[in-house]
């Protein structure tokens, strides 16, 4: 090496070294990205694996960074690269926002958009951001996503039905079996609609900020193929106050109707605008923002396919146009603006999403009738309905009444559905084949959601008769879905959950009679438990041999005579709450406050939370959780899979992995 | 909850009683009487007995609703106990359609006070208003009282 040189690299070397010094002295004043969307372990770790964020090819998202600038300085502009490469925005599609920010930001920090970007090209991406402070300075960070490869392997999926049993885990299938089947010499006499699929995996359900998911990131995850945080729906999380501006990543059914024109149905037992069937059309961080969830089920069904909706939750399409002036007569409309949606400008460009309106008075009813969707308000109307293209159904004012109520109304006790005001809802099996009938009308085919919401709701009350009646009635959905998919061969069917509830357990089954169990009430622990009241003493769960093959009747209808049954299957729970137990169903639902008419007699009778109910005649079990109510376990929950393509779904894998599955049947397709 | 306690609590709730005696009894109203049953496809219909008790002193019996974020000036009675989550549910709650918002009465000096939660029945009288409006947190009442008095009530 000559000596010029050699002075010269002598020189770079000092200057480096100066540089690194400044560097080093002035680190704490730089500006700083805190947030890289999508999330991605390369950003908030630098670690490569494992990968966060994924895309079928073409899926859209939002391209977000959070930029907290030096104090007294501004962010002037950023710039997102991927793979070092400027991605060119369409014009109106980004945003710089300094205002409406979360709490606790330094002061003129910057959320950054690019609304809708998409990449087709298979492989693991760089995605830089940097942002231009006013003095000059630039903030950069770096993170990664990956566009999931597809095979072209033949024939594609036409229908993908997926229904979630919300919150049931094995121990709900398999009490479920017993109930409706049993067992003799330790086979099972019958099995289960989704005990009969040919392909079970198993799937772990933690959201982006939990082992414990909620409902919403249990749903999302499945059909927007990434982690949702809790309480979030078809979002990634951001820094801005505002609900329905969060970055979006695009929903299997978005994707579908997009690139196929399929159509989405939405079928559930509970309110609408609950948080699993949100979690498949509406983007939101805020799962309880029921006027706007309910108001972008219709604006943006030009972008979901939305044309079947069946649940309750009626509350949310009745008009509000109450003033000061001139209060209306109340109609339970429980629309307002606080939480209703109107988009930003580069979320509307990107997406071409409805911009939303802050509007109570809207009747949301009638403009549902408007865009063509007939209108269900009970099971008779349903019948009359289902010859439409298009199909709404409130058959609540909020939940619908559990399968257990509803099945005691058709049997001649309508004490309770009576009471809720819906005297006539129809059962699960009896929606989803009235979706399916519209639905099918789509020669492009359809992406169907069907919920058996309340497996979740009466597995958190802990009222251990209502779940289960309320699986069977879920199975016997999964059953018209099944005949469906013989008839249809070009349809996926999976049998699944969002989570497993309560850390429910078949302990055993009961050593003593209904007749006995009933006259132990008010015995506490030695009678209930220790059963120190026989002769001689016997523990009441009879466990291991001692729990023997409980026997249920059941009717033509397909749900047991009664529950409470000599030697009944007992249920105990690992994520419990304090209860009182009795080993016995309750005549009446614990009560659900958002049901109207609960002061009703006898609701008013009805016990008000778990902990009361039973109070005076069973026993303490204390919780190990606080509150009134058990709670979701991070337990892996089973997946049943039947139909083209279910072959994908044996092994242990991930909710988002499902979404990648279903992509490759549907796109890429399945030999 | 302590007996003491819920006796302080309670003490604190008797002390809202409005000032004037209202010389007319107040009419009893239930809960299941507010709404026709069935619930019609458009939603609910008021009774005729709430509308004829718009204006006039009615009693009524039900629990004050559990919330995390009290309102100032006012509470909730609803058929049955209810905990609202404010701070994870926003305003999407599940609160019964009859519930009723309880005005209390303007303090003679000062801001208004959050009403203490206290769980059990109370028997709520004052004077009714009904329809819609949107509160100053941002729920729809249905029905209102202006409170006169409120009292423990023991089924």
């Amino acid at each position: 090496m000559k000596d010029s040189r050699l002075a010269h690299v002598n020189t770079l070397f000092a200057l480096t070294t100066l540089a690194l010094a400044f560097a080093a002295t002035h680190a704490h004043a730089a500006p700083k990205v805190t947030r890289l969307t999508p999330p991605s372990e390369l950003f908030q770790s630098g670690a490569a694996a494992p990968m966060i964020a994924r895309f079928l090819p073409g899926q859209r998202f939002d391209l977000q960074a959070t930029v907290s600038p030096d104090e007294g300085k501004t962010i002037e502009s950023f710039q997102f690269l991927v793979d070092d490469k400027p991605v060119i925005a369409k014009a109106g599609t980004t945003s710089l926002v300094t205002t409406g920010l979360v709490k606790g930001q330094p002061a003129n920090t910057a959320v950054v958009s690019l609304r809708a970007y998409s990449n087709a090209a298979p492989g693991v991406h760089k995605l830089t951001v940097t942002a231009k402070q006013s003095d000059g300075a630039i903030a950069k960070a770096v993170g990664n996503f990956e566009v999931v490869r597809l095979a072209k392997e033949g024939r594609p999926v036409k229908n993908v039905i997926l229904l979630l049993g919300d919150g049931m885990g094995a121990a709900h299938r398999t009490a479920a079996r017993i109930v409706t089947g049993g067992y003799t010499q330790g086979k099972a006499t019958k099995l289960l609609a989704m005990d009969t699929f040919p392909v079970t995996g198993q799937v772990m359900t933690a959201s982006l900020n939990s082992i414990v998911t909620d409902s919403s990131p249990g749903m999302s995850n499945y059909v927007t193929g990434n982690k949702g945080a809790n309480n979030q729906e078809g979002v990634f999380p951001d820094d801005t106050e505002d609900a329905f501006d969060n970055p979006r990543v695009e929903y299997l059914a978005e994707y579908l109707h997009r690139t196929q024109g399929k159509a989405l149905g939405i079928v559930t037992t509970a309110d609408v605008f609950d948080a699993t069937p949100a979690a498949n059309a509406v983007h939101t961080s805020n799962r309880g923002a029921g006027t706007g969830i309910a108001d972008q089920y219709l604006d943006d069904r030009g972008l979901t396919g939305l044309t079947v909706l069946l649940g309750g939750g009626r509350k949310w399409f009745l008009p509000n146009p109450s003033n000061d002036v001139k209060p209306q007569a109340p109609n339970g409309s429980q629309r307002r603006k606080s939480n209703d949606y109107v988009l930003p400008d580069d979320l509307v460009a990107g997406w071409g999403a409805a911009r939303g309106v802050l509007d109570p008075e809207r009747d949301l009813l009638a403009d549902f009738q408007k865009a063509g969707f007939s209108y269900a308000p009970d099971r008779a109307g349903l019948d009359a309905a289902a010859g439409g293209d298009k199909l709404l159904g409130l058959f609540a004012f909020s939940n619908m009444n559990v399968a257990y109520d509803k099945i005691a109304g058709r049997r001649g006790d309508a004490t309770v559905v009576d009471a809720y005001g819906f005297p006539d809802q129809p059962m699960l099996d009896e929606m989803a084949r009235a979706a399916l009938q519209v639905l099918s009308k789509n020669k492009r085919g359809f992406v169907a959601m069907i919920e058996g919401a309340s497996i979740d709701k009466q597995s958190h009350l802990m009222d251990t008769d209502r779940w289960i009646l309320d699986v069977v009635e879920f199975d016997r959905a999964v059953q018209v879905a099944k005949d469906f998919a013989a008839k249809n061969p070009d349809t996926l069917v999976i049998v699944t959950a969002d989570h497993e509830c309560s850390g429910a357990a078949i302990i055993g089954a009961s050593t003593q009679t209904y007749a006995s169990l009933r006259a132990n009430a008010g015995e506490g622990v030695s009678g209930l438990r220790d059963g120190a009241n026989q002769t001689p003493p016997k523990a009441v769960v009879g466990t291991y041999e001692a729990a023997r093959f409980p026997r249920y009747a059941i009717q033509p209808d397909g749900y047991p005579m009664s529950t409470n049954v000599d030697y009944r299957m007992l249920i105990g729970y690992g994520a419990n709450a304090d209860r009182y137990e009795t080993w016995l169903s309750t005549s009446q639902p614990t009560q659900d406050p958002q049901q109207p008419f609960i002061g009703v007699a006898p609701l008013s009778l009805a016990p008000a939370t778990p902990k009361e109910r039973n109070k005076d005649s069973g026993f303490l079990v204390t919780g190990q959780v606080s509150g009134e109510s058990a709670v979701h376990t991070a337990t892996d929950i089973p997946l049943s899979a039947m139909g083209r393509g279910a072959h994908l779904f044996t092994g242990v894998y991930d909710n988002t992995d499902v979404f990648f599955k279903i992509g490759q049947l549907v796109v890429g397709g399945t030999r | 909850m302590r007996p003491s306690l819920r006796a302080a609590i309670a003490g604190v709730l008797l002390s809202f009683q409005a000032a004037a005696q209202q010389p007319v009894a107040p009419a009893d109203l239930k809960f299941a009487e507010m709404f026709r049953l069935p619930v019609g496809p458009r939603g609910l219909e008021p009774s005729a007995r709430l509308l004829a008790l718009d204006g006039q002193r009615v009693r009524i019996v039900g629990y004050m609703v559990h919330r995390e974020k009290a309102t100032p000036g006012a509470f909730l009675i609803a058929p049955l106990p209810v905990l609202l989550g404010d701070e994870d549910e926003g305003l999407a709650d599940d609160l019964p359609a009859s519930s009723i918002l309880v005005q209390l009465a303007p303090r003679a000096e000062g801001a208004p006070i959050a009403p203490p939660y206290a769980g059990g029945l109370f028997r709520v009288t004052g004077v009714l208003r009904v329809g819609n409006r949107e509160e100053p947190d941002g729920r729809v009442s249905a029905a209102r009282i202006d409170l006169a008095s409120t009292e423990r009530h023991v089924p």
